[in-house]
């Protein structure tokens, strides 16, 4: 992570961000993003936006479900009754 | 009129208007087209003839520039006088310069050179045709660049503690808040499903370096033996310095590489994230830690898997385990698991509950995990952790030689 970061310091003079970075970035995030069509991932042809536009679409996914699961978890500690679920509940809540 | 003056020069097809030259005849027809011609950089010594019926160019010398003969341009001249249309001014390459020329053009005849307007006086030699495409780029690329602009927008909005507007620093969180949510889904839905967790397992190991780190870091006792109370103090969390604390990972073999960093910047991320989940959020951070560290091991895992057994007959405390040699992997992960990797699906319905019932101490997860006896089937580890089978066995031999270490 550090070495990334001090890839993405800008450049000295120009102020300009290069295009380079953001490529790199953005070909990282490709990376992370589930892929549903491509299982041999096309380096050469992802378009910024478009993996933008399913980074938007995949955090609000992973969002969601992680108010689903949390959700989920305090129903089930509701349900048991017992000194475990008696602590998790006081870690949760 | 300006057509009075080419009145005298009646067209006919024969060869003696060619005398026309000779009569040095430079006629400007219009105005307008003076304008135009003059930033076309045309000789002076034209004139054209329009009719309505065909069109003609009689182009005497031309002393055009390089870039017009290589192109053949047809030009439409704007012109309030006439129409359009039927003025075509044709520009052919004049290898020779020898006399008028004339092109007799039906105005018919290739319908497609109309269309183009002279947009600029200024481009010499670069005419009509081009200047439409090149405006046209800029404004796709400006297209482009409001739609980036738009969903660096809306990523700064959804990714929290996002100040910075520039794009790179707008893409480095998102590609760790993404890594992040992940992993916390992974560790949520590895926590979650199971209800068994026996209290002695939260005793989150006070030998481990970096919780103690961790909580030494808030001030608290780490000699207290109280299971929870280090982590309960999640919920007055004042902004954790965590980025401070040096977390000994060499000490740590880390067996999963990527929860195994991923912890260090969750905790950087804690403070960060302003949601109400943040009591959870540290307690998948506690549970990262115990993945990534190895140095306890219990070697007598009494109860490492307890799937609920739904068909058994009576009902304690919720559903008895089953037999663990009977828990197969089709148990443990139902179709469309969530694995953030592949789709995202729901979560597992039953996860392995990882936890020793009876001994307190430090409770290794992965210990427990991996070097359970009996040995935990290897497609369930590999499905758990999405490890290759490689990668499994490896950390099985770790754990192996690790079994002195307490």
């Amino acid at each position: 992570m550090s070495s990334r970061r001090s890839r993405s310091s800008r450049q000295t003079g120009a102020s300009m961000i290069s295009e380079d970075q953001i490529n790199d970035l953005v070909l990282q995030l490709h990376r992370l993003l589930p892929e549903l069509g491509n299982n041999h991932r096309r380096s050469g042809k992802v378009s910024a936006s478009k993996v933008l536009q399913e980074t938007c679409t995949y955090i609000r996914n992973l969002n969601k479900e992680v108010d689903d699961l949390s959700e989920r978890l305090s129903q089930l500690l509701e349900s048991t009754d017992s000194a475990q679920a008696a602590l998790i509940r006081s870690l949760l809540m | 009129m300006n057509n009075q003056d080419l009145m005298g020069l009646e067209w006919t097809n024969d060869v003696e208007s060619l005398a026309l030259k000779d009569q040095d005849i430079s006629v400007r027809a219009r105005s307008g087209e003076d304008r135009i011609t003059n930033g076309l950089k045309w000789s002076d010594d034209y004139f054209y003839y329009d009719q309505a019926d065909f069109h003609l160019q009689i182009v005497p010398e031309i002393r055009k520039e390089e870039e017009n003969s290589k192109k053949d341009l047809t030009l439409v001249v704007p012109d309030e006088h006439s129409e359009t249309g039927d003025h075509h001014l044709h520009i052919k390459d004049y290898s020779d310069s020898s006399y008028n020329r004339r092109f007799l053009r039906n105005k018919h005849a290739k319908p497609k050179r109309r269309r183009v307007q002279i947009l600029s006086d200024d481009e010499s030699g670069d005419f009509s045709r081009k200047v439409p495409l090149v405006i046209r780029k800029s404004s796709k690329r400006r297209i482009r660049d409001d739609m980036m602009s738009n969903k660096m927008r809306t990523l700064q909005q959804l990714v929290p503690n996002c100040h910075k507007t520039d794009k790179v620093s707008v893409l480095d969180k998102t590609i760790e808040y993404m890594k992040n949510l992940q992993l916390q889904l992974q560790v949520m839905s590895i926590m979650g499903m199971n209800p068994y967790i026996p209290q002695a397992t939260l005793n989150f190991g006070m030998h481990n370096h970096l919780l103690r780190a961790m909580v030494i870091a808030h001030g608290l006792n780490p000699a207290k033996q109280t299971t929870l109370s280090p982590l309960i103090a999640g919920s007055n969390w004042p902004s954790p310095p965590f980025s401070h604390l040096s977390f000994p990972h060499s000490s740590n073999q880390s067996l999963f590489p990527t929860p195994a960093s991923s912890p260090q910047c969750l905790c950087g991320l804690v403070p960060c994230f302003p949601t109400m989940m943040n009591s959870r959020i540290i307690i998948t951070i506690g549970f990262s830690y115990i993945i990534s560290s190895i140095r306890a091991y219990d070697p007598d895992a009494l109860q490492d898997l307890c799937v609920a057994d739904k068909s058994h007959g009576t009902k304690l405390n919720g559903f008895p385990c089953k037999e663990t040699s009977n828990i197969t992997s089709s148990d443990l992960f139902v179709a469309g698991i969530s694995k953030p990797a592949k789709n995202n699906g729901k979560s597992p319905a039953s996860v392995l509950s990882a936890f020793n019932s009876q001994l307190p101490g430090t409770v290794s997860v992965a210990a427990m995990l991996f070097a359970a006896e009996p040995a935990l089937p290897e497609d369930v580890l590999t499905k758990t952790f999405q490890l290759g089978s490689k990668m499994v066995d490896k950390i099985k031999d770790m754990l192996a030689t690790k079994k002195s270490f307490k």
